[in-house]
């Protein structure tokens, strides 16, 4: 459901000290998690700045806000849902890869389950362990398990073709 | 011709770090000042279209007090357009609706390059909509009497039929059609009320099914949602709640249909600010929390409780594309236990492919018993297929009443009998295990 950002002067004043230093803490970060999850790095600002806003209107029942926050991320990426798979699906190769199998490693990324691939960034980039990642998620820790394991097998046999 | 070295586990994860490292560097965030962020941010930068789309999906979010406030006992409810008896057209002002307008239509719309266009007029902008939402729903030509408001009737086959209601949120020189909603003639959300830290409503189908079953799903703020079912509605509307706070904007999607969906009602309301006490809002998870509305029974002994019986019950799934589920599962069954009155279990959950060969579901699972307590929790299923049945077991995080604050297991051995596509009857034993 669209929703209006709270623009108005009352609304912004409402943003909390804490919940500005999260910003400008975890803003970039969670900007290259959005993108990392998505594979889209024109949308991902806007994933995060979304999950801020929902973060903020909230703000007074929020009890981590963070967490809060990665959820809000991954929640937003998954919802780029057809428009994502469709861009993956166009996403040129570059050329000259820098390294053996840097951008096979990407491509194939790509084409894990949403789940999948949100599981391993969250793993391999943010170095969450299982239980905030299924909280991140919305499921129980060894579907996290399943997911990262399922995943990495899949990379490798894309890797090894 | 060389072959690439094989990396041990250790050493491929090491490689997998390194490429995500690197690739996050790809972006450059231009973080705006906070609190500023949004005005200043990407979506300025869209088309002035964008911004009068925005704009103008807020209005009618805002404009309309979802839920009335209905005088002496406190509650708030309201019906919703398609439930209104002869509700047709676009919704009377007061009447709040699900905007699925600047994000959502862009995520229909498969070239972003299209999307102008798609949305310049009603037709494609419900097209494009209907193919997201109801694939097999054929849309018709749209109505406009006074062109901001349309109609684009829709039918599948020659059982149903339905009505996709759009505004055009950016005027006569640069039209852009957003979807306010979703009607089907005998499908409709009835009994809206705000209450006990959420949004109280009931499902009512008129028409017959078919046994293709209703999935039924519910975002709250664009976040989805667990749908609890505290029980009741048997050969009536079905009864659901959908915990938010206060100011929430509840957005509730019903489908039917086999494979794929041909039928969907589309509405959205907005919660009073403070009209009920609220959750503790924490990381949203699918777990199902205690809605904290019925009134606890007694106290009993923190002892392990045993039950046991025999159930049978019916389940349809249908596959979707484009989110993380393969299939969208709606399982009901009726739980016996021994020398007891029937209990009940609903689970709308979410089911995945990995190849064509393993299966595995799991979400929100709500079983009543014959009191009208609650035990809340989370199913989990897999089998390989084909299968006829494999077990399945439910851990239990909460319930209401008698069983508030319950945790525990509870496991079903399971038989399954495929009645047509998508559906089938389920049956076999179960227990639990409960600590209330």
């Amino acid at each position: 459901m669209a929703t209006a950002p709270p623009d108005t002067p009352d609304a912004v004043d409402r943003w909390d000290d804490d919940l500005v230093r999260l910003y400008e803490q975890h803003y970039d970060d969670l900007v290259r998690l959005a993108y990392l999850v998505s594979g889209q790095a024109d949308r991902a600002e806007e994933v995060v700045q979304d999950a801020f806003v929902r973060t903020q209107r909230h703000w007074a029942r929020v009890r981590d806000p963070l967490p809060y926050l990665r959820t809000a991320v991954v929640n937003g990426c998954r919802s780029l849902g057809r428009r994502q798979v469709l861009e993956r699906a166009r996403r040129p190769r570059p050329p000259d890869p820098a390294e053996l199998g840097a951008d096979e490693l990407w491509d194939a990324l790509a084409a894990l389950t949403d789940r999948q691939r949100a599981a391993v960034v969250l793993r391999f980039w943010c170095d969450l362990p299982d239980a905030e990642i299924a909280t991140a998620l919305g499921c129980r820790e060894p579907t996290v398990r399943t997911s990262v394991h399922r995943a990495l097998a899949k990379l490798r046999k894309e890797i090894d073709r | 011709m060389t072959s690439p070295p094989v990396l041990d586990d250790a050493a491929f994860e090491a490689e997998l770090r390194a490429m995500l490292a690197r690739r996050a560097g790809d972006v450059r965030p231009a973080r705006p000042p906070a609190p500023a962020a949004r005005p200043t941010g990407p979506r300025a930068t869209r088309p002035r279209g964008w911004a009068l789309l925005a704009a103008a999906a807020a209005v009618v979010v805002v404009a309309g007090a979802a839920i009335a406030r209905a005088g002496g006992d406190g509650a708030d409810r309201t019906t919703t357009g398609p439930s209104s008896p002869g509700g047709e057209g676009v919704p009377d002002a007061g009447v709040v609706w699900p905007v699925v307008g600047e994000e959502a239509l862009a995520q229909l719309v498969a070239d972003p390059g299209d999307l102008a266009s798609t949305l310049a007029a009603p037709d494609s902008a419900a097209a494009a909509y209907l193919a997201e939402y109801a694939p097999g729903a054929t849309p018709g030509e749209a109505v406009t009497d006074d062109g901001r408001e349309a109609v684009v009737p829709w039918s599948s086959g020659d059982d149903y039929r339905g009505r996709v209601e759009l505004r055009d949120a950016g005027g006569p020189a640069a039209p852009l059609w957003v979807v306010a909603g979703s009607t089907t003639d005998g499908l409709s959300v009835v009994d809206v009320r705000a209450e006990n830290g959420g949004l109280s409503f009931a499902v009512d189908c008129t028409f017959d099914l078919r046994g293709a079953g209703l999935a039924i799903r519910a975002r709250v703020d664009g976040l989805d949602a667990a749908v609890q079912a505290p029980g009741g509605g048997a050969g009536g509307p079905l009864a659901l709640f959908v915990p938010a706070p206060g100011g929430a904007d509840v957005d509730i999607v019903v489908r039917a249909g086999d494979e794929p969906y041909r039928v969907v009602t589309h509405v959205g309301f907005r919660l009073p600010e403070g009209a009920a006490p609220e959750p503790e809002v924490t990381p949203p998870t699918p777990d199902l929390a205690p809605t904290g509305g019925t009134a606890p029974s007694e106290p009993t002994e923190a002892a392990a409780e045993t039950l046991a019986g025999t159930y049978e019950g019916h389940e349809t799934f249908v596959r979707v594309t484009g989110g993380a589920c393969d299939l969208d599962h709606v399982l009901d069954l009726t739980l016996t236990p021994a020398g007891g009155e029937p209990w009940t279990l609903h689970a709308t959950y979410c089911g995945v492919l990995d190849g064509e060969q393993r299966w595995r579901g799991e979400g929100p699972v709500v079983i009543t018993t014959a009191a009208g307590d609650t035990l809340t929790g989370w199913l989990d299923s897999a089998a390989d297929l084909p299968t006829d049945g494999e077990p399945f077991t439910v851990e239990v995080t909460g319930g209401t009443g008698a069983y508030d604050g319950a945790g525990g297991t509870c496991r079903f051995d399971n038989h399954l009998v495929a009645t047509g596509p998508g559906s089938q009857d389920q049956f076999g034993d179960w227990s639990c295990s409960v600590t209330p």
